[in-house]
């Protein structure tokens, strides 16, 4: 069976989740439409921008369908129900191909859902796609976006430009309304990055909220699952309908998000951190106006911003050094086996092949200053409540551009920043949200900033971002997709 | 010696990385790749381990029976 072509206007498609789940409840529109406009343009704008890894349209159809019958009877399960989504591909859901990106993978199909996956069919969300990603979510390191079975992950702003990853086709797929949210995952910037360069909302939960249970692992101690979106407020409904206990997940903490209207503390009471030159002297030059506007906007939100500094710790080394030792002992039979140069990217296979000698010395002691990592940001939040930095220094590179070279370094004069809050935030298993707030001069792509919180303050992160984009209108922005 | 042609020259001036405009894709052998990534993971143990530890601090995981 086929979606036949519904059209939708752009209006509804570029919609939040507030306002679709409006317009179902009224019954303005039904599921079962919403649906087949998605999946038609999923069918047409996927290859466009190697976001899609697969259709889901027999499930979509038949959860659409309930979701329609139960706004019939009234029944309303959450403001997710009869809404469309995708899962980025490291999600397993039953009978369908899983690839986790990877040709090794490709022909992967698994006889259960992830718990993501079951919650959100739960809360009568519509699940309409599995999405593209980074092979093993860049699980060895990467030097080129075409690292992936779905090749390069392509910008819906500029298709010449990389969408980031590993999350490439959730982000592409909400850029270019193609769904409403989308899943992602991240183990050091893999939402957050995409989010940025694509120019929506992604939201990165403190580790253990979120069960990874179905989910491919990379990383034990640095995985997690979180929503890409079209606004903070969106990203608060999935979390809610996500987050919980789950027994099946050892890292699960048994912690409940549940997203409030009324946060209940003054926002311009809340400490925003933050270091000038992340915004200055660090960022690239076509990026810097886009984010002084956006720290001109947190000024005006919340006047108590100060400076405040990641203490100088080898971030970098310690999450990679934790991240490919994980990853070899997760990966170690495809690593050893000839299926290893089925993957494209000669960095990764590289990386996945020397991660197998790591010593566990090197692991412990990566382990043990990561401890110290996380005192030393709990002391930091005593300063301030939230951090606010960039979501990555500059817009995103070109299709074909390497990853791995190193740049220009910063001049020795240059004033410090929290340039590895990526790292340090995923070390210590911290939130954060990606919020767009501008363009690059020049090409004129999305640029981002992040905030990142307390663990398990994520009500703070996506209050601040509500109270941003209600200032701001950088999250409501279409890219030129025809 | 021989005289270079302007054609020739123009060859020559083109492949010169002065005026190569983008970076040209990355081949190195697969043991070279592995010898990179080797020395990579090598630098960042050497990095982590000029971090001063107390002797007390503990991995950063937590074995409860």
């Amino acid at each position: 069976m086929h979606a036949a072509e519904v059209p939708m206007s752009d209006d509804i498609l570029y919609s939040t989740i507030v306002e679709l789940a409006e317009l179902l409840k009224t019954r303005k529109i039904s599921s079962v439409e919403l649906t087949k406009a998605y999946l038609e343009r999923l069918g047409k704008l996927g290859p466009r921008y190697n976001a899609l890894a697969a259709l889901t349209r027999k499930i979509a159809l038949r959860q659409a369908k309930d979701a329609d019958d139960d706004f019939k009877r009234q029944r309303i399960r959450s403001p997710l129900q009869g809404i469309p989504y995708g899962a980025k591909d490291l999600l397993a859901t039953k009978g369908i191909p899983t690839t986790w990106g990877a040709a090794p993978f490709k022909n992967q199909v698994f006889d259960y859902d992830a718990t993501v996956i079951r919650k959100l069919e739960s809360s009568g969300a519509v699940l309409a796609a599995k999405l593209a990603m980074v092979e093993l979510a860049g699980g060895g390191g990467y030097r080129y976006p075409s690292a992936s079975l779905f090749g390069p992950g392509k910008n819906p702003w500029n298709p010449d430009y990389w969408s980031g990853g590993s999350s490439s086709g959730s982000a592409a797929a909400v850029a270019a309304a193609m769904v409403p949210f989308a899943i992602g995952s991240e183990t050091s910037g893999s939402i957050i990055t995409p989010a940025a360069y694509c120019g929506v909302t992604g939201l990165r939960p403190t580790y253990g909220l979120v069960s990874r249970h179905g989910a491919m692992a990379l990383s034990w101690t640095c995985d997690k699952l979180g929503p890409l979106c079209r606004s903070a407020v969106d990203c608060g409904l999935v979390l809610h309908a996500i987050s919980g206990r789950d027994w099946q997940d050892p890292s699960s903490n048994g912690q409940r998000f549940y997203y409030l209207e009324d946060y209940g503390r003054p926002l311009n009471e809340l400490r925003i951190g933050y270091a000038p030159a992340d915004f200055y002297e660090r960022a690239a030059e076509p990026a810097r106006p886009a984010l002084q506007a956006a720290v001109d906007v947190f000024r005006g939100i919340s006047p108590k911003l100060s400076e405040v500094l990641l203490p100088p710790l080898p971030y970098a080394d310690v999450i990679s050094t934790i991240i490919q030792s994980e990853a070899a002992a997760i990966f170690e039979s495809l690593i050893k086996s000839d299926r290893l140069d089925l993957l494209p990217d000669e960095y990764q296979k590289a990386g996945l092949r020397a991660a197998l000698d790591i010593p566990a010395r090197d692991y412990l002691n990566a382990m043990r200053v990561r401890r110290v990592m996380q005192e030393n940001i709990r002391l930091l939040f005593r300063q301030v409540d939230v951090i606010l930095s960039v979501s990555r220094s500059g817009p995103a590179s070109g299709i074909n551009e390497p990853l791995d070279h190193p740049g220009q370094p910063p001049a020795p004069s240059t004033p410090p920043g929290n340039g590895s809050l990526i790292q340090a935030g995923n070390l210590a298993g911290l939130p954060a949200i990606s919020l767009p707030c501008g363009f690059s001069t020049g090409t004129n792509l999305p640029i981002a900033v992040q905030l990142v919180g307390r663990p398990f303050d994520e009500l703070t992160l996506i209050t601040l971002g509500r109270e941003f984009q209600r200032r701001t209108d950088w999250h409501l922005k279409r890219p030129p997709v025809a | 010696m021989r005289k270079l042609s302007r054609r020739g020259f123009g060859r020559l001036l083109a492949a010169s990385p002065l005026l190569t405009a983008r970076a040209a894709p990355q081949t190195f052998s697969r043991e070279d790749e592995l010898r990179a990534a080797r020395r990579r993971l090598a630098e960042g143990a050497q990095n982590i381990a000029k971090v001063s530890l107390p002797i007390t601090a503990e991995p950063a995981f937590v074995f409860r029976p």
